[in-house]
């Protein structure tokens, strides 16, 4: 059977006069019924454009380019706008970053909730008030049927979170994807949030791709690892390989950077990545890390780096073999 | 959930007025509003019930009772003509001015109405469509409102008029086509900025079509830009009527526009300035109104405010 979401080659270019700007380069990734897949990495590094790509929802001017982009078997490069309106929200749906905006200022939460039911299942308004409520109830709001005649200003940040990711799932899509649903909430808040999600996501058996630049949502919730870093892919794997044997060497940095209570003493600097994230336009060349990575040497430079697979779902993009990899990843949490 | 249990009821929630009741009470709470829709329901029942008001036929003449001034003549300056038989005067030919004050009211607020209506269609549609899909569309409006603004209002109107005869009809489609400017540069304004507020992505990431992002998600929040400019545009083309009758080029005597009295009585100024005077007012009272108005739906329904 084929997985949920099948990604294979994904680009987004924006064509400019300067050289074409290329955020998402050649990302390929699955993910398969009741699984969660995190798309990790730092700002810039084309997470939430992947996103908008598999959803359809870049500007008009940005190119999307993949040699199989597949939900559910179906092919979704060549579909027209009302084939791809008619898939999201009802096959696929989205949680944005930002709860405070992302509801519309003229309605109440219940018209938008229901509409985004009508739209897909042409119910009578009964029948999607109902339904909205059940979700409501379902990502934990108390008295819901009082809710729905609340206008968005009258909710928290995380309530309006929460509406949205009932909006989300009210026609019950088989993947969803959530770009930093938490970033925007406060801690606490935020940890309710990543509960909620996850205890829905396996509830109802749904695929998920969550992205994040944070490795301690990614430790809590998913099943799959994937780092990003301009615009690429640098590794892949379940979480417990990629967290317990880090492979490549940003993944490595990264990791050392996350403070560990006990062992990283008082006044002690946290761990950084010196440099900064290469401009993403034309063609970079060889490995996109190596003007940061400690181990860089002349190999790194000419050829495109590919994705070694160790196994399949784990992979990484380096010269270095695996072995010397894994060995500098111990050294280095050592 | 990892919401502690409060039982519903003790929520801590407010009861959750009605819309209508918060919308009413917002209403009430506006002076300016009221005073607006105040002025403008008392035009508006002028106009409607003109023939049972009215003391006197509008267009019939009586000589022998020419230029009688105002009542309140008989109480200033002890005129013995002026009396409560023609409360506001007849003018030069006679005629009964409170009846022809009354019957312009129908004038006026027909042509600001049609007008407001037909260049708010025009100038909202290309104004909403040049913001919400850019590109050549967004350009081609572009030249279309430049093109309309490098033209003069009154020598296009002098052209049509000629062309066509001063109608009501010919006014009306004439402001309606030529006044929809500010709508298209307001409209499309403001779209820009909605159509890339994150709750249209959220829309469009929902399934929605662009007809329904454009008819659901966007009008209902530029309704207010929309009132406010309506308003402005239905004060302008009761006043370009006024003009345009005042420079005679539009509607025609005998029909009692505020504007053509106004004209009609400018060799009487200095003399009886009643005669400019009463139907200047009426014309600046029924402007203040309707912009009273619009100052007030736009405070009561910003959707930001609506608690």
């Amino acid at each position: 059977m084929t997985a949920l979401l099948e990604v294979d080659g994904l680009s987004v270019t924006f064509p400019a006069t300067a050289g074409d700007f290329r955020p998402v380069r050649d990302v390929s990734f699955s993910v398969d019924r009741g699984e969660t897949l995190c798309i990790v990495g730092e700002s810039g590094c084309g997470k939430s454009l992947t996103a908008l790509a598999l959803m359809g929802l870049l500007p008009k001017w940005a190119r999307r380019d993949a040699r199989r982009l597949e939900l559910q078997g179906r092919d979704l490069v060549g579909l027209t706008e009302r084939q791809l309106a008619d898939i999201r929200g009802r096959r696929m749906s989205m949680v944005f970053q930002e709860p405070m905006t992302s509801l519309n200022p003229a309605y109440t939460v219940g018209e938008q909730l229901s509409e985004t039911y009508r739209r897909h299942y042409l119910s009578r308004r009964g029948v999607a008030r109902d339904r909205a409520i059940y979700l409501l109830e379902t990502v934990g709001i108390t008295a819901a049927a009082s809710r729905l005649r609340q206008y968005p200003h009258q909710l928290s940040g995380g309530l309006r979170q929460r509406v949205m990711i009932a909006m989300a799932l009210i026609c019950e899509p088989n993947l969803i994807i959530a770009d930093e649903p938490t970033t925007a909430l406060d801690v606490t808040i935020q940890a309710q949030i990543l509960h909620l999600l996850s205890a829905l996501q396996k509830r109802f058996g749904m695929g998920m791709v969550l992205i994040t630049h944070d490795l301690g949502i990614v430790a809590r919730v998913a099943t799959r690892v994937a780092v990003m870093y301009a615009g690429q892919i640098v590794e892949t794997g379940t979480v417990d390989e990629v967290f317990a044997n880090p492979l490549h060497p940003y993944t490595q940095a990264l990791l050392r950077c996350i403070p560990v209570p006990g062992r990283v003493k008082r006044g002690e600097h946290l761990g950084s990545i010196p440099g900064a994230v290469p401009t993403l336009m034309g063609d970079l060349g060889g490995c996109h890390f190596r003007n940061r990575c400690a181990y860089a040497h002349a190999a790194c430079a000419p050829d495109p780096i590919l994705m070694n697979e160790v196994t399949p779902g784990r992979g990484y993009r380096c010269v270095v073999p695996a072995a010397i990899c894994a060995a500098r990843g111990h050294g280095a949490a050592a | 959930m990892a919401d502690p249990g409060f039982p519903p009821d003790t929520l801590g929630l407010v009861p959750m007025p009605s819309r209508r009741a918060v919308l009413s009470r917002r209403v009430f709470s506006h002076v300016g509003l009221l005073i607006g829709a105040g002025l403008i329901a008392v035009i508006v029942i002028m106009a409607i019930f003109a023939p049972v008001l009215a003391p006197y036929d509008p267009y019939a003449q009586d000589l022998s009772n020419r230029r009688i001034p105002p009542v309140w003549h008989a109480w200033i300056n002890d005129h013995h003509k002026a009396s409560w038989a023609h409360p506001f005067g007849t003018d030069r030919i006679g005629r009964d001015y409170l009846s022809r004050i009354i019957y312009g009211a129908r004038i006026s607020l027909l042509i600001g109405t049609l007008a407001m209506l037909i260049s708010g269609t025009l100038g909202t549609a290309l104004g909403v469509a040049a913001g919400y899909f850019g590109g050549r569309i967004d350009m081609f409006v572009n030249f279309l409102v430049t093109t309309r603004l490098s033209l003069p209002l009154i020598l296009v109107c002098l052209v049509i008029v000629t062309l066509f005869g001063g109608s009501i009809t010919t006014i009306i489609l004439a402001l309606g086509f030529l006044i929809w400017d500010r709508f298209a540069i307001v409209m499309r304004s403001v779209t820009l900025q909605i159509r890339n507020l994150d709750y249209v992505t959220v829309a469009r990431a929902n399934g929605c079509s662009s007809a329904y992002i454009i008819f659901r998600e966007i009008l209902p929040n530029v309704a207010n830009a929309l009132i406010v400019v309506a308003t402005i545009e239905m004060a302008v083309a009761i006043l370009l009527e006024a003009v345009l009758s005042f420079l005679g080029l539009g509607v025609k005597p005998p029909l009692p526009s505020w504007g053509l009295m106004i004209a009609e009585a400018k060799t009487d100024m200095f003399f009886d300035a009643w005669l400019i005077g009463i139907p200047g007012i009426a014309l600046f009272v029924l402007i203040l109104a309707i912009n009273l108005v619009g100052d007030g739906l736009r405070d009561v329904t910003a959707p930001e405010r609506r608690a």
